[in-house]
């Protein structure tokens, strides 16, 4: 018997049924064949965490391939990079964040509930040729399940610099490897080369009513722009609520250095806070 | 039950020409070939030389003329004290990667304890072996011998042809025919036994030693106490651990570090194999360039995680040397590894797969080239309100809970998530603008209605605040401020922050 060459002719699906089914029947050798025509399973995708998004991308965004996620400022893409981030890291897989523009505020990242310890956090200070050299340095590593490019809100005029060879670099060393590569800015700057890229757009900014306020939401439409598998052009509403971090400190968490209070002076009161937000939400 | 003790025995780890072999181990083109180490700047000394030319004719004490008419083809190099410091330091490595207990006799020559080590390492021969091969690994031809005393250890060292065996009641079988050069007598007390007939170790052994000490003085009795293979005082064994450095001055100026970059390779795997002796890595390297103009130039490489492969170590070093310049060519080089434990490499089978720890420093390396090493690690959250704080810990950080980092004792870090807060949906997150850009703001009836920044401007359509932060109220660099979350007529939702100390404006963040 030569199992090798018959599993190939197998693959290849020149082997005759008999021979087949005789091979089929061989326990040391059904764990090995290889039926044609069908393809081992793809890598699970990187969901956002954000249910009607992930519907609109399939259930996440795509390993292996570059990814666009655009829209100007409040329209959440920060949060949709984060917790993408934070879903990846979660499952106990490291990540990392080029960050242009060093504006990641880590306590928002760790209410998204990202493992600090597992974030590789890479601070451009605006330097754009160093994010993309850095974006190539993570990708080509291969150790990072994902990479995240945030390109903050660096002018048109700064991005239209980046000559395309560096999408077509990143684009080759991300292809056939499980990392997804996301790159977050306020334009487009990847062209053909994205396979995937989703556009969103700010709708309103709530507030909440009454005294000094605060800011609650925001209502953004994720468009599907660029797409390899299915037609672009869908879109979803996506309602954000605001709720700053260390404004809703938990009860019995010890006091920061610094202090603070609401407009009358008084000390806020981390219970006071709760329960605003929660007479707000019922409201 | 009676207790059986073992007799001592020793080991004699010995670098023939120790002053030439440390030039041959910085210059690998010498190797095979003869070579003698010079002092002195006209009349120049053979203080050393290798065995090829030992074996020509070549003796230390000779001038470099009367060598080199000897020896044709010899090479004369000046002795670099540097290189023998670094070969020294080598040497004792490649001890203390056999033996804890570890005596220097004079440069280039150590007694081992080898108490209890045919346990670990089998019979005697085989831990002899496995000397000579460390000395290999660290670019020293060692010779050793092994006795049942440091003496007899150190003249079977000198006397075999690589590793000599002493083995116990033999002594006196080995000693009675060595020369009595071996012990290197005074030369008047050499002549006085020569005139006598006394030749060989044996001959002087075999003499009374009271009439010996009538005749010639107490250093013929402490000469003779050698012949007989004992020892001249304690085991002193050396307890200091020596900087894992390598060292060369160099013949000619480098005028750019790409010509230095051979030297800088043959460094890392000198240190590489040294730190595998030690069985450590290296967590940061020290270089050192003295400069032709008198100059020194330092520069420290911290390595992410603790590494032991000299060409990862290598390509982090020129990553890091990429943009440095010389103001003047470089005469001497010297770099050294800061040991630290390896990390384990044992994987998790249950998580995702991770770059090993080599892989792991070489990805961070090139990233604090990039950006510098304070820009990159795993984000902690500051233990204050200050709204400009950042704080970063080493990567990868610990495997705490969502919100904390490695290490992070702030309160801020181990407050648990705010998820269960939150009212509906997903909350937005704060975008920071780095630096806080400075605004002008018009306001009416104490609330801000109107916003100039740089790319932020134009009418504000809703303000929530003002919050009052404040702290660090006992320092210097105390702060108070009042914030204002406003949104803009084009939907962007931000952070203003008003200093109540100057009463500037500032944009803090955007939330996004």
């Amino acid at each position: 018997m030569e199992p090798v060459s018959l599993a190939v002719d197998l693959a290849r699906g020149h082997a005759s049924a008999a021979r087949r089914s005789a091979l089929a029947d061989d326990p040391a050798l059904a764990g090995h064949l290889v039926q044609p025509g069908i393809r081992p399973p793809a890598a699970p995708k990187l969901p956002t965490g954000l249910g009607p998004l992930d519907g609109l991308l399939d259930g996440g965004f795509p390993r292996g391939q570059l990814v666009e996620l655009v829209g100007p400022r409040t329209s959440g893409r920060t949060r949709v990079l984060l917790g993408t981030l934070a879903g990846v890291t979660r499952r106990g897989a490291w990540a990392a964040l080029v960050d242009g523009t060093d504006g990641l505020d880590p306590a928002s990242a760790a209410a998204l509930g990202i493992p600090l310890g597992r974030l590789l956090w890479v601070r451009c200070g605006g330097r754009l040729t160093a994010a993309w050299r850095a974006a190539d340095v993570l990708v080509q590593s291969g150790g990072f399940e994902m990479v995240a490019v945030d390109l903050g809100d660096l002018p048109p005029w700064t991005l239209a610099r980046t000559p395309p060879a560096v999408f077509v670099r990143l684009q080759r060393a991300v292809e056939r490897t499980v990392t997804g590569l996301l790159v977050a800015g306020p334009r487009r700057v990847a062209g053909s080369l994205a396979a995937v890229a989703v556009a969103l757009v700010p709708r309103a900014v709530h507030w909440a009513r009454g005294g000094p306020g605060l800011l609650t939401g925001v209502e953004t439409e994720a468009w599907l722009i660029r797409s390899r598998t299915r037609a672009p052009g869908a879109g979803v509403r996506l309602d954000w609520t605001a709720l700053e971090a260390d404004r809703a400190r938990p009860s019995g968490s010890p006091p920061a250095a610094g202090r603070r209070f609401d407009s009358r002076g008084a000390r806020v009161a981390q219970g006071a806070v709760l329960a605003r937000m929660a007479a707000r939400a019922g409201s | 039950m009676t207790r059986v003790i073992a007799s001592p025995r020793y080991a004699c780890a010995w670098v023939p020409g120790f002053a030439a072999a440390a030039l041959v181990r910085q210059d690998p083109a010498l190797g095979g070939r003869p070579v003698a180490a010079l002092r002195g700047t006209t009349h120049r000394i053979v203080v050393a030389v290798t065995p090829a030319a030992a074996a020509a004719g070549a003796r230390a004490g000779m001038s470099a003329t009367e060598a080199a008419t000897r020896v044709p083809g010899l090479i004369g190099r000046i002795e670099d004290f540097e290189a023998e410091r670094a070969a020294a330091g080598a040497l004792l490595d490649a001890a203390w990667g056999i033996s804890p207990r570890v005596e220097v006799v004079e440069p280039g020559s150590l007694c081992l304890d080898l108490a209890g080590l045919t346990t670990l390492f089998g019979e005697e021969w085989r831990i002899g072996e496995r000397l000579a091969a460390a000395g290999e690994a660290v670019g020293l031809p060692i010779r050793v011998g092994i006795g049942a005393t440091r003496t007899l250890a150190r003249l079977a060292a000198l006397a075999g042809p690589g590793l000599l065996v002493v083995p116990p009641g033999g002594e006196q079988e080995f000693l009675a025919p060595r020369p009595l050069g071996l012990l290197a007598p005074e030369p008047d007390l050499a002549l006085a036994l020569e005139r006598w007939g006394i030749g060989t170790l044996g001959a002087l052994a075999a003499l009374p030693t009271a009439a010996l000490l009538a005749r010639l003085g107490p250093p013929a009795v402490r000469l003779q106490a050698l012949a007989r293979g004992a020892d001249a005082g304690p085991f002193v064994p050396h307890l200091i651990p020596e900087p894992c450095r390598e060292a060369v001055t160099l013949d000619w100026e480098v005028p750019s570090l790409a010509a230095l970059a051979f030297i800088l390779d043959r460094f890392l795997a000198r240190l590489a194999a040294r730190l595998a002796l030690r069985e450590a890595g290296a967590a940061a390297l020290r270089l050192t360039l003295r400069l032709a103009d008198g100059g020194v130039h330092a520069h420290r490489l911290s390595v992410a995680a603790p590494l032991r492969d000299g060409r990862t170590l290598g390509r982090l070093l020129r990553t890091e040397l990429e943009a440095l310049t010389l103001p003047a060519p470089v005469v001497a080089v010297s770099m050294e590894a800061e040991p630290a434990p390896l990390a384990p490499l044992q994987a998790d089978l249950f998580a995702p797969p991770r770059p090993s720890p080599r892989e792991l420093g070489e990805i961070l390396g090139r990233l604090a080239a990039l950006v510098g090493a304070d820009r990159v690690g795993a984000p902690l959250v500051p233990d204050t309100h200050r709204p400009d704080a950042i704080a970063v810990a080493p990567f990868p950080g610990g495997e705490s809970g969502p919100g904390r980092a490695a290490g992070d004792p702030s309160p801020a870090a181990s407050a648990k998530p705010h998820a269960p807060v939150w009212i509906t949906g997903a909350p937005l997150v704060r975008c920071r603008l780095v630096p806080p850009r400075p605004a002008r703001v018009e306001c009416r009836a104490g609330r801000p209605v109107r916003i100039e920044a740089a790319g932020l401007r134009g009418t504000i359509t809703a303000a929530a605040g003002p919050w009052q932060t404040a702290g660090e109220w006992w320092a210097e660099t105390a702060w108070a401020r009042e914030e204002w979350d406003v949104a803009l007529r084009d939907g962007t939702a931000c952070r203003l922050a008003q200093d109540l100390a100057t009463g500037a404006w500032t944009v803090d963040a955007v939330y996004d």
